[in-house]
């Protein structure tokens, strides 16, 4: 169903992305708040943060987001004032409400309503701020110091006094005056009537009776009436007033208000400062005066009656042409964060499009600096002498990295984005599966392409899912390996040479390799005879087949049919490579190796035959020199010696059928490349060079070629094809 | 020209009245917290402000007292939510101006403001 919000376009992504903001605050927050409550701090943060989604929902007309955000705050607030206990039942309660606000964040970026009840949870949030009322009521109204200097009681302390509360009493009673006199003949007859003697009388002091009307939807009516009470101290002696000032600073509402001053200011001013006062629907101000025989009248017409539609609310035209915006600060686009991690910098919002195409144009910049280069070269070979053209070209190809640097930069975002969710989906599933487990993050602020962020996210989820699950051992055989009874899953990213590394790493039981070769020979996926000639490594790198999972049974939080072969797929298919570390009894790391970007590609460029590969350096180990004689065959496929070691190798040639060639004595090439802990020696003809190469998709009419991830277009203006290890490595059959 | 100054630790909701100010044709400010508003106020001397009172750094109430306590003069509208009643007496009782609960109208807040420019 269609929903509509009040928010603009512009507005749109502010919302969403300081919505978001806040949600993650609350979880994170929440969590923490779980395991230290009495930090103040915490429970700061999260009111704070609860309110700030109200205000902004309330802004936009989200009834439903304001009203559980209300009912959230709410417990808060009693959690701030300690009223309400912290227990796992109410962070859980809390949590929930905040999965809730997600969704109908949701509505605002889809316009559409979602099938969402909010009834249930409002309502258990508000049992909980019940529980804490009824346990906190001696507490009593807040914020009310009473100040007892005024108007409490309608003193008789002076004759005058005296005589104007017997006045009000008159009026009261009297049914002869009019509440709110609007004629001036009124108001003389009144004052004849009370003048009886009929002698001129001597202005004494003034006076005036107010009565005003409280909008009844004012929230803070009191608050309007104490407003009423300040000016009114400004402009001379209050005599009496109702309700009285106590009961005002009892912050109970207020509907009517009446008061009689004694000033000598004008009715103009009295009038002026009285209606400067918001949400007051009517007020009539009585001119009074005191006579010199101590009886009061009312005074000649200085009665009106108000309300705010005779304000002058109108702007004038000339502040409406003007223009304010000239001298308008920036404002920083982040709000400090609530949790103080966050600097605050100045920003502005970019389209992702705007800065794929920029990316885009930054991409055939870089292959024209390569092709000049390339022309540069070939010219210097000639002898000729093109210093001129050579500064310029060098100039170009700093600029032109630069802005790579730069572009990439934009699109750069923090980690924190995919790490965020952790500590909150560890929290759910070890309380469901009854494993206490901590997460430990750090380098959150290191930056990744957002791109790569988001083809990281599941094979993340998978590698914390499993560790929950499989790596971190039940509390009981925790403590009787001598472990702490809490797990802790540790969640890293940094920046090691131009490349990114994450790990995702456990305390837990370790990886059998042992379990893993039965496992994998029980499921056929190996051979036994297979299963016995792999070294402890190779056992371990078993866990990335497609079909193996060690898991005795199937739970709903990590064995969902899908195992670490689609981490590892996911992560080849951005360029990365995944490795393992494990340790029985101890735990396992899984350690993440990304590029900086998916949209260039430093690249190892080899020949095979008259066709270029580019091969990703961060899949390269290392190059060597080969001499064919060094080329032995075992079981019909052909093995090198490296370093005492037997290494597996696959020429490039019979992968992607290009024709051979009788070359027999030619030396060859082998290029390492490791992807998992499986390393093979790729062979082909020659190296021709290292080279950043801008990734083009092939396309749909080509399609997909195993072995082949995209292409690109070299400097010599030649197109490379970029292989994609992973699936040559399948191809391969290892 | 009337000078506003906005302080709201939500971007959004700065963004919103900056533009309904904007409408109104005065010159606008912003703050996000109570710190960076007392900071800008002496300096800027804004004829409006319009605080919010829930906020990191340097809440609402705290805020309007400094900049009240500098300048006695000063014309303060607190921005507040439902729930915040006694607050509002306080912020009242300290020197607040006015106080308009979220969500507000565009009318609302001009309304407020001409009246205490008037």
């Amino acid at each position: 169903m269609p929903i509509n919000f009040d928010i603009s376009e512009e507005e749109m992504p502010i919302f969403l992305a300081e919505a978001d903001e806040h949600l993650q605050v609350l979880d994170d927050t929440l969590i923490l708040l779980e395991k230290e409550s009495s930090n103040p701090d915490l429970v700061q943060t999260v009111f704070r943060s609860a309110h700030t989604i109200k205000g902004m929902s309330g802004m936009i007309g989200h009834q439903r987001m304001t009203n559980l955000t209300h009912a959230l705050e709410t417990v808060l607030d009693g959690v701030r004032k300690n009223s309400i206990q912290i227990t796992k039942q109410l962070i859980n309660i809390c949590l929930d409400a905040v999965d809730h606000l997600r969704l109908l964040r949701d509505e605002v970026s889809t316009s559409q309503a979602c099938d969402l009840d909010i009834d249930q949870i409002v309502s258990e949030l508000k049992n909980f701020s019940e529980e804490g009322k009824a346990e906190n009521l001696p507490g009593g109204a807040s914020g009310a110091e009473v100040k007892n200097n005024n108007g409490g009681s309608p003193g008789t302390k002076s004759p005058l006094k005296k005589k104007i509360k017997n006045l009000i009493e008159a009026i009261n009673t009297e049914a002869s005056i009019p509440v709110l006199p609007d004629k001036a003949s009124q108001t003389e007859a009144i004052i004849e009537e009370t003048n009886p003697e009929g002698a001129t009388p001597a202005l004494q002091n003034g006076a005036f009776e107010i009565r005003a009307k409280i909008d009844p939807n004012s929230v803070a009516s009191a608050a309007r009436a104490f407003q009423l009470l300040m000016a009114l101290q400004d402009l001379g002696e209050i005599q009496s007033m109702t309700p009285s000032a106590a009961q005002i600073e009892s912050a109970s509402s207020v509907k009517d208000f009446t008061a009689v001053v004694a000033s000598t200011q004008s009715f103009e001013k009295v009038s002026a400062s009285l209606t400067m006062i918001s949400e007051i629907d009517e007020i009539s101000i009585n001119g009074m005066i005191i006579m010199s025989n101590g009886s009061v009248v009312m005074d000649r017409s200085q009665s009106n009656g108000t309300d705010q539609t005779q304000q002058p609310d109108k702007i004038e035209d000339g502040q409406k042409t003007s223009s304010p915006s000239s001298g308008m600060m920036l404002s920083e686009r982040r709000s400090s964060s609530p949790l103080g991690r966050r600097n605050t910098d100045m920003t502005i919002r970019a389209n992702v499009e705007r800065l794929d195409n920029l990316m885009n144009l930054v991409g055939e910049l870089i292959t024209d600096r390569n092709q000049l280069k390339q022309i540069l070269s070939r010219f210097t070979r000639l002898n000729n002498n093109f210093d001129r053209i050579s500064e310029t070209i060098t100039h170009l190809a700093r600029i032109t990295d630069q802005i790579q640097e730069e572009v990439m930069h934009i699109r750069m975002l923090p980690i924190s984005s995919a790490f965020g969710k952790f500590p909150r989906m560890v929290r759910d599933m070890s309380q469901k599966i009854g494993k206490p487990i901590d997460v430990v993050i750090r380098g959150e602020e290191t930056e990744m392409d957002r791109s790569m962020i988001e083809e990281i996210n599941d094979p993340l989820i998978h590698l914390v899912r499993n560790s929950v699950d499989h790596g971190i051992e039940s509390p009981e055989d925790r403590l009787a390996a001598g472990k702490p009874e809490r797990g802790t899953i540790t969640l890293t990213a940094r920046h090691e040479q131009g490349r990114i590394i994450l790990t995702v790493e456990d305390d837990g039981r370790g990886i059998d390799g042992e379990k893993l070769r039965k496992s994998a020979v029980q499921k056929g996926l190996i051979s036994a005879e297979e299963a016995a000639g792999l070294s402890e490594e190779q056992s371990i790198n078993l866990m990335f087949l497609a079909g193996l999972s060690t898991s005795q049974k199937i739970t709903d939080i990590s064995g969902r049919g899908v195992g670490l072969d689609i981490v590892n797929t996911n992560i080849q298919h951005v360029n990365g490579s995944i490795q393992v570390e494990t340790k029985l009894g101890l735990g396992t790391q899984f350690q993440i190796i990304l590029p900086l970007t998916l949209a260039i590609v430093p690249a190892l460029l080899v020949r095979v035959r008259h066709a270029i590969f580019a091969i990703p350096l961060v899949m390269v180990t290392e190059t060597l020199r080969i001499e064919p004689s060094e080329i032995k065959y075992v079981y019909r496929k052909p093995v090198t010696r490296l370093r005492k070691k037997v290494l597996s190798l696959v020429y490039l040639s019979e992968i992607f059928n290009i024709p051979q060639v009788d070359e027999q004595e030619k030396h060859l090439f082998a290029v390492i490349v490791q992807s998992g802990k499986q390393r093979v020696g790729l062979i082909v003809d020659s190296l021709v060079g290292e080279e950043d190469v801008v990734v083009k998709p092939l396309g749909a009419f080509i399609g997909d070629i195993p072995g082949i991830s995209s292409a690109a277009i070299l400097s010599e203006g030649q197109v490379a094809l970029i292989v994609d290890v992973f699936g040559l490595f399948k191809l391969a059959g290892f | 020209m009337a000078k506003i100054l906005v302080v709201d630790d939500a971007e959004f909701l700065r963004v919103r009245l900056t533009k309904m100010l904007d409408v109104d044709g005065y010159e606008v400010f912003q703050a996000e917290n109570g710190l960076k508003a007392v900071a800008l106020y002496k300096e800027i001397h804004p004829d409006v402000v319009l605080m919010d009172v829930t906020m990191p750094e340097m809440d609402g109430l705290t805020a309007l007292k400094e900049i009240v306590s500098f300048d006695a003069k000063a014309r303060v509208i607190m921005l507040t939510a439902l729930g915040q009643e006694s607050v509002v007496l306080e912020a009242v009782k300290s020197g607040a101006r006015d106080f308009i609960v979220k969500p507000f109208e565009h009318e609302r807040v001009s309304k407020a403001i001409t009246k205490l420019l008037a």
